[in-house]
């Protein structure tokens, strides 16, 4: 199977976060799909993610600062939104939600965890998979 | 251990809903299925239990969830996750979902297509 999460607000719930490790274990792959505003600054970027992973037990650090092991199967992918200076919230919204959903498509994956609202309902019109809305 | 709900029609047709559902029963999780069921509905008690046979489903239990509406059979569901201790529930209706929100303490997740 490949299965797809959204990592803050799904991926960090002890359930998921265990199946996403469980199915790793298993043999299968676990694609990490993550939208990331530049604009927020430091805590929330791609090395920010990578460390949160680290927390989740899903990465080990490397040898040195900055340095992430990720498991064989595990695929993380961090998109950021386009510049919040040209343009406004709802339409960077929308946009990752629509580049998630291609992602998706792209990848093969078959089933998607998300906790968005808005993701859950733009993925659908970029892909074929199963969208599961953790609420 | 974790213990997840199912519901059935809508939800465990989708094949990828299946593989998880069994997924997680073959490692070591309870898995619990939850269908709504209207008493003289037409829908058998037995008709389901085929139905899960003919899908291929490994679960814990069946839960048949009485009621003669959709909000009843949502409400069911509700009280069935709470006794239950059940942390995440597949539904793929809004109806059920919204009560089970409202009346559970599990965490939702709804199939949207």
């Amino acid at each position: 199977m490949k299965i797809g999460f959204d990592l803050d607000g799904t991926l960090d719930r002890p359930a998921l976060r265990d199946l996403a490790l469980a199915l790793l274990a298993a043999g299968h792959e676990v694609f990490i799909v993550s939208g990331c505003f530049a604009e927020a600054g430091e805590w929330q970027d791609e090395q920010a993610k990578l460390e949160k992973l680290v927390r989740l037990g899903l990465a080990k650090a490397g040898d040195a600062p900055g340095q992430y092991r990720l498991p064989e199967r595990l695929h993380i992918e961090v998109l950021q939104a386009v510049d919040h200076k040209e343009f406004d919230r709802d339409y960077r919204l929308v946009d990752l939600g629509l580049r998630k959903g291609s992602y998706i498509e792209k990848n093969g994956i078959e089933l998607m965890f998300d906790d968005s609202e808005l993701y859950c309902k733009m993925m659908p019109s970029m892909c074929g998979a199963q969208i599961a809305r953790v609420l | 251990m974790t213990r997840w709900g199912f519901d059935l029609d809508g939800t465990l047709d989708h094949p990828e809903i299946r593989e998880l559902a069994n997924f997680l029963y073959d490692h070591g999780q309870e898995v619990h299925i939850l269908t709504g069921f209207v008493p003289e509905g037409g829908y058998t008690e037995q008709m389901k239990l085929d139905k899960l046979k003919r899908l291929g489903i490994r679960c814990t239990q069946v839960h048949l969830c009485e009621g003669e509406n959709m909000e009843e059979i949502g409400y069911t569901k509700a009280q069935t996750l709470n006794r239950l201790g059940i942390a995440f529930m597949v539904d793929d209706d809004p109806t059920f979902v919204k009560q089970m929100v409202h009346y559970s303490s599990s965490r939702i997740l709804l199939i949207v297509r």
